[in-house]
Parts: structure tokens; C-alpha cells; sequence
């Protein structure tokens, strides 16, 4: 284990240290900020003994300006019970909160004093009218009827809900409006706009036909009753919603393609340009079957070329079971690359991007860049790119915990849940070849101390100060917010691309941003709040320089164009708003 | 529209397993006697099948004894570690990593000429993802038997797992020299090539792989992206399309030998169940002959062996060894429900409905107990019980609208129509304007006598459109409950939009040809009937129909050339009655060229000897007449007005008379048909 290194601003977090051994001050990363913050939240997954599949899928968050105050609130997806005749004391772990078990909207009072940063949490859900009661597994969030208020898209066991944001504090219910429900299983989904209109569409991934009817009771190999796989159950289709401006949709799933494709078990989607082609495409993690790299090609088409570009199967030919998915370029070669997490007894997979416009390839670098080992004995969930050690090159973090009894510890009466498992940070540093490769961090609370059944990991700069946070949700387990201490200079720019309207407020989503250093390769980042899983991420970019100059920025549009700035004030967020930037054109080698 | 609901089953492969209350068997470190060997870590077996455990325990039981013994003396080591070795094979098949490796670890330190014990406990430690121990083992292994090649392959496979490409590539260049490895060789150097960026090489090695082992079709993806790596999309393209599933193998002895070599039911259900998962369906059920041979008294051993042969599709077979383990475990909720699942699959309704609902009241949290209960006592009649069941079910999973769509249909099979109403207009609440929930809702108010609510329903239905079953059923009963009020124009359509949507739908048919012939179109009708018959050709009635609208039409010629047509059929359901009709044209047709008197009474005769019935009395009558003889046709027909009066409806009495005075004034009857 290598330490992260010194030279950031880092302060001790706890007793929690000596579990590390050889770790010392200098190590800690984060703090766990979920007291202090007023970060109140338990998921409970509503079980009874009857092991039903979806106890342990669940469930995701997102962080998101809902006030368009400056700041990330949180919206927290909640559980339900499941089957025992709704009898909530037959629940194998009580539920112990207030009231009905509802999803939660946190709003983010932030303050700054003195150079410190204050987040506390408070609880608007009754105010905000949200009422989501739902078995919930996911949420995305996005501006999705193109009037500057980002409003909520959370999926469901069963019905998923739109949330329209009517820019008062409050939400109201527009899903069967919309025509945006998926009665089946969903867990996450995807907003971007994938026809270049500048309105945002929405690809919902969908996973089993599970109910409670359908439940099956699976054994071990030793006879044991255990949590099913996914192969218990036949996948369900995923869908894709065309928005017509307003925040109405059309299912275009069929005219897009995507139903030619055989349907997969879904779990996580990405939407990013992968094949440098200038339009939005989707990955989708596919659990137990192979994943789905949807390429657009144009007039609202899509070709699934997972296979043929090396990105459905891992360098063995196997379908892994794939549940988060993040896209970052790792090697600084200027595409962004896959990271797919996956089951026990497989490793994680890194999909090193070798593609041309419209040509996409993808090549498992796993074992190169030393991500194989670290993985085989976790069940790995969300996952996302990030700059933990601000040196500019992207490192990952990872959560885990298992979904079967299994892949776990053995099962005794005083743990009669074992799927706690610890969480894992990545940093990336050079290979011994070239390239790059990764090495398990010390980052203090990120990476173990306090296991838990960990499901979603949301990235975002919480208290605006440069660096990334973290939310984690844990299945049956408390949300923990995480706050990097790393970040506390002003040797970063923060980057906000923006679609225009009137206050130039619509984040955008699946956009590339480049950062263009003086005498230094450009940096490329994935702005928008997909990937990891079930959840939805900052929509902004924080981009550490390591003391490099700026020279200029430069956004690749959802329609295709490019648009370049001057370079931003460092220590600050700039907006980059559509059309208010100076138009590029596209290079020779682009055009080809 | 489009939610459509499914049939009353539930898609599960279910097995009820009772968890097992007793505590577990543990072997206790026993370091203190045997020196410097790993203790063993505790494996908690509650939970585990018992043919399981009780082998697992055994292995433990004679452990324990060695052990007790104290510290081996030289000559023992051999025999203790022995038996640490078989144990760590049990602990390998069973996945029983940790234990395993232990195990195998110390068998590998008592005996340590044994290149088994530390290849075995590489593949533990590979399992486990403890890479640098595997390759210690492996290496040690490769020591006794360098010339090993499933060792050199390992080898080359985790030092590739770690990076360490060169290492890699020497093990796996070894193994290229040695017989029965190439394939797996080539395939090892081709992804190393790949890893490597080195395109050229990794496509030659697979290609060689390919050759070696043309069946492992997985190479023809690595063949695939390799050429596209290289640039030859057409080439990546075309073995893409080649690509299956059959992965590269290499002969790896002591793997295969694991399972053999352990003992006892446990591994025997085991390797089946293992057959089984992989389609390999004889060899699953021999495995399970076999336990069932040896262990005789065993429940999971005969369920196993019905599960395989149920999935064989050898239902007869399957059911009589569900029948036998149920006899050794009769209150076996888990037993009962495949049982009754599988009687309900051969339609042996009443027995299924008799095991399913002990399953059910044996296990009543068990949905898809219940819901197979309902469809077995749906399908007897049984209607409201099935409800019943249904509401048990839909305790379990209450918002469950396929079940709901299915209570109410029994609820309004079993006439407690109130009821079935209201839950379909509650799922229309929930669903919206769904068509099968809509056509269920006509035919209830049609039940209850609302005509007028049952045509808003199907109206409804054909305005949001439906699938063309739906749509036909619709049109079907709107025009039904318009023939009903005599609104024949209006009915006609619909009977005609019920047969586009539907071709095959007689009843469309046979009821359209009924609206026409009520219009006086009486050769569209016989046309329409003539439709219907073309669809069933058996159905006399349907004859009688297209028969009668000829008639009707004045097309007596051919009429009487199609009754005599069919009565010379066989088994021709209504022949009494084409006789009759037969007489009736021959007697009374306004068509002279169609009567014969002569011909009609003999077979008046004929007809009235075989049976003296009113009918026959009629025509026999009638053919008199027409034979001149009013006298004759006078008395029958006094004799049939005699017999009316005392039986008969008052209406037929009044043409009886009619007949009787048209008889006595010398007229003869024509065209009776036309009044």
C-alpha cells in the first residue's frame, strides 16, 4: 500500500488510524463529515427472511444544486419492505426511523467562514412535496424540462417517478405526464442528450422480471439458501426516452435499435462520447451478461458494438458481472476510458480506450495497470474517476459489499448478514512499463475502516472548496459523506458547462471538457452526473493543475460543436455557458 | 393498452429447503498435537444439505481422530496427511476455500514428495486470490513434475493476472512444448501478445489455438478483436460472427479427479446438479440413479432424480419420483408444490389442486403456492375456491395486478359478479384504459343485464384499440348486444370488424349470418354461414343455417342438391333433421322443377317409421298432399293437431290447423319455410 502523498493540507481524522498499519498522519484523505454535516439517513432494505433479490441491490443517491444556491443538496433513495404480508414488525431489521420509510431531499446549507467550510444538511422533504415511497433503487438528476431547475428521475422497483423541480422549493409529480414510467425493475438511468437537440433524453436501465411472485429460492452448491444470481431470472429490456423540450417523452427505443439487441441485465449506463465522434453514446453494465456500448450514429440511431469493440467481454472472452461503471481517462491520452465493477472471484475490468471517430476499441488493461488483484475477493458497486492526490491524473475509488451469503463471510448467529465488506481507493501513478498503473491508497475512512454494505458512491465537490467529495449509501446501513481535506489551495479550476437559457443555468450532461496547459498535455474530464451506480454525480468538473498555467478550455457540445474560453479564474467555478464561448472548428483529423 | 395479462402461473423454479436448526460440526484447532500445522478454520455447516454435512462431518470425525492421537510419529505423517488432503478436496468441491487451503497445506508439509497436495493448494489459493501463494505452490508442484502442463499453464495464467508478462510468457512457452497443453499455451501467449500491444503475435497465437482445438469457438472473439487491432475490420467481422461460448480446455487430470474421488451423496447430487446446470441431462440423471441406488431412504436424492427427468421433459417419470420422495417426506411443502405443478402441466387438475393446497397451507408465505392452487381449481370450475387461493397470493405481493385480473375473472366465473366488477374497475383505476380488463368488464355487465353499460365498455375498448384477438372479442359482443336489442344494420359491421381482426372466429360467423338473414340479405347470409362451415365442416347447425338462407332466398334447386349431398355424408350430426328438411323441399318447394311427391313420402315413411315424433308427422302429412292424397294428409295431419293439444305450443297448433284446412280444401302447402 503506498501512502497518498504529502505536500496537500490534510488534518487527522480519528482513532481509526491504527487500523492501518504503517499509516500516519499525513495518509488521511477524508473526514466523515455525516454528523457534523446533519447527514441523517438509514437505508433499510426491508427484509424477512425470504431473501428476496432485490434486499441487496439497492439503493443510490445524487448530488445536485436543487435551489441553484451554488451548492450540492442530496437526494437519498430509500427501501421498503418487502412481502411478510406488509407486516412491518416481521422485518428482519426493524425499521427505526420517524414516520413511513420515504426517499429524503437534504437541502446544503453551506457557509463559509474564516476559509472554513460549514455543510449542514436539512432535511426539506415534506416541504419539497417530494413523496416517493416507492422500493427505490436509483435516481438521476437533470434539468429535464429545460427551465433551469434540475428536477429528479428516480427508479423504482416497480413504477419510477419524474420529479418535476418548479423552482419554489418545491417538486411536482409529472410521471404519467411525462411519459416517463417503466413499471419494471430499473436502477439507474442516464440523461443526455443523444439527438443533439440540446435537450436532455433519458436512458433508463432496467434488470429482472423479479416480483415477489417470480421469487425464487436459490441454494449454494453445499445446499445453503442464498441470495440469487441474476441467471435466476430473465433480464428485462432497457428503454430509451426522447425528449420534445418540455419535459414530455417518447419511447424511442425500437426506432433508436435497441431493441434488436437481445436485453441484458442492467445495472449502471454512462453516457459519453466514446468514439470521439462528437456524439453522446451510452455503456451499459450488464450483470452476468455482456455489456452494451450503444455508439450513436446519428439521426436518433444506435449501434450496439460492445463486442466488436472489446468492451463487452473481459481479455478472458467473459461476460463479468458488471454493476458500476466509470469513464475517465486514466493514461491522459485524451479519450476517456471504462472502469466496470464487478462480482467476487472476478476481477474489477479496465477498458483502456484505443478508439477512432466512429471506430470504437477497447482493450482490458486490467492486469497492466494492477487492478486484477485488489478486486478478486470484493463484490464492487459504485466507482468513480477522480483526482484524489490533485497530481491531475485520474485515480478511482471504489465501494463494495456483497449480495450473496457466498461471497461473503460465513454466516454464523451473531452475523447472521455478513456482506460488509471494506471500500477501496486506487491511486494512479506510473506503470513500470510505461503507461500508468493504480495502488491501493491509504485514505483513511474511504478505504475500510468501518465496513459496510456499500451500493452507490456520488462524486462532487460538497463544500466548493476544489476537491471531490463523496457520498457512499450503504444497503441497510447509513449514508456516510465523505470530505476530502485535500483541496484547500487555489490551484484548481472548477468548470460548470452549462446548455443556454435565459440565466444560462441547465447543466449538461455526457459533455467532454478539455484543459488546454501551457507546456503540459491537455487534461480531458467527463462533465455530467452519470456512471457509478444508481446515482447521480456533481455536473460540474474540478480540474487540479499541479502548478501548471492554463491556457484555454475548451467544451465538445452534445450537437456536436466545440467551443473554446480563455482560460478561468483558478480557486473558483466558472460557468461555460453554450454559445458564449468561441465557436472551433473542427481539426482535419476530427473531420476524418 | 399495452400491459397484457399472463397466464395463472408463476415462472419459478422452486425448491423449499428447511434450513437446518442444529448447530454446526466444527473441528477445533489442533495445532498443540500436530506441530506446526495450520488449524483448520471453522466452517458453520447450519444451513448446509444434510448429504452434504453428513459427508463433510465424517471427513471432519476422522480428522479429529488422527489428531487425537497426538503427534504423529514418522510412519503416521504419511496417513495424517493423507487425510488433511482428502478433506481439502471435499473443502475444493464444496468451495470451502479457507478450509481448503489449510487443508491442503498441511497434507502438502506431511507429505511433501506429493506434487497432488501442492497443486491442489495452488488451486485453492488462486481461488482465493492469493496469487504470490499460488505461484509458491505451483512452483513447488512444478519442482516434482516439471514437465506437468496444467502446472505450467497455471503458472503462466496468474503470473499474466498479475502483470509479470515475462514470467508469464516462460511458463506459458513451456507449456507449448508439452502434449495435451498447446491450445491453452497459444491462447495464454495470444492474450499476453494482446496485453503487450503486440496485435500481430496475439492473432497468430490464436489462430494456433484455434487450429489446436477447433471446438473452443470463445477464440473466435480474441481472433476478432485481434484483426481489429490490426485494422481488418471485414476479417474482425466475420470471426466475430463465428464466436460461441465453448471456452479453450486443457487436460487438467487432478481437477476432474476432485470430484470423482469425493464420496458419498453429497458429492454424487453435487456432480448432478453440476450435469444438470450445464443441459447435460443423462448424465444428471445417472448421477441421481446412482444416489438414488445408494441412499434408497434419501427425499433429496428422489427429488433431484424428478427434477431432472421434469426438465428432460419426462413428466410421467418425474411426477412418480416426486410421488416417492413424498412418500418418504410427506409434509415436504416444497415436494407437494412440484408435484402439483407438474399435475397441473399433464392437466390432472383435481390431484394438483389436492397437493398444491397442502403445499400452501404448509408453507402460506409461499406465493407461488397459491397461485398454482388457483390455476389447478380454475381449471375444475372450481372458481370461487380458486379466488380465494388468489387472495391468498395476492397477500403476499398486493400490488400484483396480474393477480388481481385473474381473482376477479374467477370471481366473475364463480357469478359473484358484484365482486369481479368491482376489482376490474379498480385495476382500470390503476391501469388505464387496458383492453382485456375492459372486455371483462362488457361481458359482467352483459351477465348482469346491463346491455347498455357492457356496449359503452367494448365501445371504449375498440376507441383505444387493442391487439386483434382483443379487438375481435370486442366487436364479437358489441354486435351480439346489438342483435339482442334488433339492431341488425348496427351489428353487422361489428361482426364484420370482428372477422377481419379475426378470421377464424365462426361464431363471427354464425352470428353475422343470423343479423343478414334477419335483414331479409339472405344470400349474404347463406355466404356467411358458408364461411362458418368452411371453418368447422362438422358443425349441422351451421349447415341448417346456410340451408335455410337459401331456402330463404328461393335457391330451392340447390338446396335440395346439397341435403341430398348431405345426407350421404357420414356421421353427419344432423342427418334426422336434413331428412326432414329434405321432405319439406321435395313437398313443398314453390320450384316445380324441384318437387317430387313420390320421393317425399317415401321418405316421409321411411322417417316416420324410424320414429313417430311431430316433426315426421308434419311431412309426412305435407308429402301426401303432395302426392294428391288430401285424405291422407288430412288424418295425419288431425292426428298430429290431437297430439299438439294435448303437448304442444300453442303457435305450431295454429299452423297446424292452417295445414289441416288448407289439406281438406284440396290446396297444397308451399314455401312453408317463408313464413
Amino acid at each position: 500500500m503506498r501512502a497518498v502523498p504529502g505536500g496537500v493540507a490534510v488534518w487527522v481524522a480519528s482513532a481509526l488510524l491504527p487500523a492501518f498499519a504503517g499509516a500516519g498522519e499525513g495518509d488521511v484523505l477524508f473526514v466523515d463529515a455525516t454528523r457534523s454535516a446533519g447527514l441523517d439517513f438509514r437505508h433499510w432494505n426491508g427484509m424477512s427472511g425470504q431473501l428476496y433479490y432485490p434486499e441487496v441491490v439497492g439503493a443510490g443517491a445524487a448530488l445536485f444544486d436543487y435551489d441553484n444556491d451554488g451548492d450540492l443538496d442530496l437526494y437519498l433513495v430509500q427501501g421498503n419492505l418487502l412481502g411478510a404480508d406488509g407486516d412491518r414488525t416481521r422485518a428482519t431489521v426493524p425499521w427505526t426511523g420517524e414516520g413511513p420509510t420515504r426517499d429524503r431531499l437534504l437541502r446544503n446549507d453551506l457557509e463559509h467562514s474564516n476559509g472554513r467550510a460549514t455543510i449542514r444538511f436539512v432535511d426539506v422533504t415534506e416541504e419539497s412535496g417530494i413523496s416517493a415511497f416507492g422500493y427505490g433503487m436509483g435516481v438521476t438528476a437533470a434539468d429535464l424540462d429545460n427551465d433551469g431547475w434540475t428536477d429528479l428521475y428516480v427508479l423504482n422497483l416497480g413504477g419510477n417517478q419524474l420529479w418535476r423541480n418548479e423552482g419554489d422549493g418545491t417538486f411536482t409529480d409529472r410521471t404519467e405526464a411525462s411519459g416517463a414510467d417503466d413499471p419494471r425493475w430499473s436502477i439507474a438511468a442516464a440523461a443526455a442528450d443523444y439527438d443533439g437537440d440540446l435537450d436532455l433524453d433519458l436512458f433508463v436501465v432496467n434488470y429482472l422480471n423479479f416480483s415477489l411472485i417470480t421469487h425464487k429460492t436459490c441454494l449454494t452448491e453445499r445446499g445453503e439458501i442464498d441470495y440469487c444470481l441474476p441467471s435466476a431470472y430473465q433480464p428485462v429490456p432497457d428503454r430509451l426516452l426522447r425528449n420534445d423540450g418540455a419535459g414530455r417523452f417518447t419511447d424511442a427505443t425500437v426506432e433508436a435499435g435497441l431493441s434488436a439487441k437481445r436485453p441484458g441485465n442492467g445495472l449502471g449506463v454512462l453516457v459519453a462520447d466514446l468514439d470521439g465522434d462528437r456524439r453522446l453514446d451510452f455503456y451499459v453494465a450488464n450483470d452476468l451478461m455482456p455489456n452494451h456500448l450503444w455508439i450513436n450514429v446519428g439521426n436518433g440511431a444506435l449501434a450496439e458494438e460492445g463486442l466488436i469493440s472489446g468492451a463487452a467481454l473481459n481479455a478472458d472472452g467473459e461476460a463479468e458481472a458488471s454493476m458500476g461503471v466509470a469513464g475517465g481517462d486514466y493514461d491522459g491520452d485524451g479519450d476517456l476510458d471504462l472502469f466496470l465493477t464487478h462480482f467476487h472471484r472476478e476481477t474489477n475490468t479496465l477498458y483502456r480506450n484505443d478508439s477512432e471517430p466512429r471506430a470504437p476499441v477497447f482493450r482490458d488493461r486490467t492486469n497492466a495497470a494492477a487492478l486484477a488483484r485488489p478486486s478478486w475477493d470484493a463484490t464492487s458497486f459504485g466507482t468513480v474517476f477522480l483526482d484524489l492526490d490533485l497530481d491531475g491524473w485520474l485515480d478511482l475509488a471504489v465501494v463494495n459489499g456483497a449480495v450473496t451469503f457466498a461471497a461473503g463471510r460465513p454466516r454464523t448467529e451473531d452475523d447472521p448478514f455478513p456482506l460488509d465488506q471494506p471500500n477501496q481507493a486506487f491511486l494512479n501513478v506510473p506503470g513500470k512499463r510505461g503507461g500508468r498503473r493504480f495502488e491501493a491508497a491509504q485514505t483513511g475512512l474511504l478505504d475500510g475502516a468501518s465496513a459496510h454494505v456499500s451500493r452507490a458512491l456520488v462524486s462532487g465537490d460538497i463544500d466548493n472548496d476544489g476537491d471531490t467529495d463523496l457520498v457512499i449509501t450503504n444497503n441497510n446501513g447509513p449514508a456516510r459523506l465523505l470530505l476530502n481535506q485535500a483541496g484547500t489551495g487555489d490551484d484548481w479550476i472548477g468548470l460548470a458547462p452549462r446548455l443556454a437559457d435565459a440565466q444560462g443555468r441547465r447543466p449538461a450532461s455526457g459533455v467532454t471538457v478539455r484543459v488546454h496547459r501551457d507546456g503540459a498535455p491537455p487534461l480531458v474530464r467527463l462533465a455530467g452526473a452519470s456512471g457509478s451506480y444508481a446515482s447521480s454525480g456533481d455536473p460540474r468538473v474540478t480540474v487540479s493543475l499541479g502548478g501548471a498555467t492554463v491556457a484555454r478550455v475548451e467544451v465538445h457540445w452534445s450537437d456536436g460543436t466545440v467551443e473554446e474560453w480563455p482560460a478561468p479564474p483558478p480557486g473558483a467555478y466558472t460557468d461555460l455557458v453554450r454559445g458564449a464561448g468561441a465557436q472551433r472548428t473542427r481539426t482535419q483529423d476530427e473531420q476524418r | 393498452m399495452s400491459y397484457r395479462f399472463q397466464d395463472l402461473r408463476p415462472a419459478v423454479a422452486f425448491a423449499l429447503v428447511t434450513l437446518w436448526s442444529s448447530a454446526g460440526v466444527a473441528v477445533r484447532a489442533q495445532t498443540e498435537t500436530a506441530g506446526t500445522l495450520l488449524p483448520i478454520p471453522v466452517v458453520d455447516l447450519r444451513g448446509v444439505d444434510d448429504a452434504v454435512r453428513t459427508q463433510i462431518a465424517e471427513q471432519r470425525r476422522l480428522l479429529e481422530e488422527a489428531l487425537a492421537a497426538g503427534p504423529p510419529a514418522e510412519e503416521d505423517a504419511a496417513r495424517l496427511g493423507l487425510l488433511f488432503g482428502e478433506a481439502g478436496q471435499l473443502y475444493l468441491v464444496y468451495d470451502l476455500l479457507p478450509a481448503a487451503r489449510a487443508c491442503l497445506a498441511n497434507a502438502a508439509q506431511l507429505q511433501p514428495q506429493s506434487f497432488r497436495w501442492r497443486y491442489l493448494l495452488g488451486s485453492a489459493a488462486e481461488h482465493l486470490g492469493e496469487l504470490e501463494v499460488a505461484i509458491a505452490a505451483y512452483e513447488q508442484a512444478r519442482a516434482l513434475e516439471p514437465d506437468d502442463p496444467p502446472t505450467a499453464i497455471r503458472l503462466g495464467r496468474v503470473h499474466l493476472e498479475l502483470g509479470q508478462y515475462e514470467q508469464a510468457r516462460t511458463h506459458y512457452e513451456r507449456a507449448l512444448e508439452l502434449p495435451g497443453s498447446q491450445a491453452a499455451a497459444h491462447f495464454g501467449l495470444g492474450r499476453l501478445a494482446f496485453e503487450t500491444d503486440d496485435p500481430t503475435a496475439a492473432l497468430a497465437h490464436f489462430q494456433a489455438a484455434l487450429k489446436d482445438q477447433p471446438r473452443a469457438n470463445s477464440l473466435h472473439y480474441h481472433v476478432a478483436l485481434a484483426h481489429r487491432a490490426l485494422g481488418n475490420d471485414q476479417a474482425s467481422q466475420a470471426a466475430m460472427e463465428l464466436r460461441g461460448e465453448a471456452p479453450v480446455a486443457f487436460a487438467d487430470p487432478i481437477a476432474a479427479e476432485i470430484k470423482e474421488s469425493a464420496t458419498g451423496i453429497g458429492a454424487q447430487l453435487l456432480l448432478g446438479r453440476v450435469a444438470l446446470a450445464a443441459n447435460a441431462f443423462e448424465v444428471a440423471e445417472q448421477r441421481f440413479r446412482e444416489a438414488v441406488g445408494n441412499y434408497p431412504e434419501s427425499t433429496a436424492a428422489k427429488r433431484s432424480l424428478a427434477a431432472a427427468l421434469e426438465r428432460m421433459g419426462r413428466s410421467a417419470e418425474a411426477a412418480m419420483w416426486y410421488q416417492q420422495a413424498l412418500d418418504l417426506s410427506p409434509n415436504d411443502a416444497g415436494l407437494l408444490f412440484q408435484t402439483g405443478r407438474l399435475y397441473n402441466a399433464e392437466r390432472r387438475f383435481v390431484a394438483a389442486a389436492e397437493r398444491l393446497r397442502r403445499a400452501a397451507e404448509l408453507e402460506p408465505s409461499f406465493g407461488p403456492a397459491w397461485v398454482e392452487l388457483a390455476a389447478a381449481l380454475t381449471a375444475t370450475g372450481d372458481h370461487l375456491a380458486a379466488a380465494e387461493a388468489l387472495t391468498r397470493a395476492l397477500e403476499l405481493a398486493p400490488g400484483d395486478t396480474n393477480l388481481r385480473f385473474h381473482r376477479a375473472r374467477n370471481y366473475g366465473l364463480g357469478e359473484r359478479r358484484e365482486l369481479a366488477l368491482r376489482e376490474f374497475e379498480s385495476l382500470l383505476a390503476d391501469l388505464g384504459a387496458n383492453a382485456e380488463i375492459l372486455l371483462q368488464l362488457g361481458r359482467i355487465e352483459q351477465e348482469l343485464g346491463r346491455p347498455a353499460s357492457a356496449a359503452r365498455r367494448f365501445e371504449q375498448l375498440i376507441a383505444a384499440g387493442a391487439e386483434p384477438a382483443l379487438l375481435s372479442r370486442a366487436h364479437f359482443e358489441l354486435a351480439n348486444i346489438r342483435t339482442e336489442q334488433e339492431r341488425y344494420e348496427e351489428a353487422i359491421p361489428h361482426y364484420q370488424r370482428a372477422i377481419i381482426a379475426n378470421p377464424t372466429l365462426k361464431a363471427g360467423y354464425v352470428n353475422l349470418s343470423t343479423a343478414l338473414g334477419r335483414l331479409g340479405r339472405f344470400q349474404e347470409a347463406a355466404l356467411a354461414s358458408r364461411r362458418a362451415l368452411e371453418l368447422d365442416p362438422t358443425d349441422s347447425q351451421v349447415r341448417a343455417a346456410e340451408l335455410t338462407a337459401l331456402l330463404l332466398a328461393g335457391e330451392d334447386a340447390q338446396v335440395r342438391l346439397m341435403l341430398e349431398q348431405t345426407l350421404e355424408l357420414p356421421d353427419q350430426g344432423g342427418s334426422a333433421y336434413f331428412a326432414v328438411l329434405l321432405v319439406q323441399v321435395l313437398a313443398a318447394s314453390a320450384d316445380d322443377e324441384v318437387r317430387d311427391g313420390e320421393r317425399a313420402l317415401n321418405l316421409a315413411r321411411q322417417l316416420f317409421q324410424r320414429a313417430q315424433t311431430p316433426a315426421h308427422g308434419t311431412v309426412l302429412a305435407m308429402a301426401y298432399a303432395e302426392s294428391d292424397n288430401f285424405e291422407e294428409a288430412a288424418a295425419w295431419q288431425e292426428r298430429l293437431i290431437e297430439n299438439l293439444e294435448r303437448t304442444g305450443p300453442p303457435e305450431a297448433l295454429e299452423e297446424a290447423r292452417e295445414r289441416l284446412a288448407a289439406y281438406k280444401a284440396g290446396r297444397k302447402i308451399r314455401a312453408p319455410w317463408r313464413r
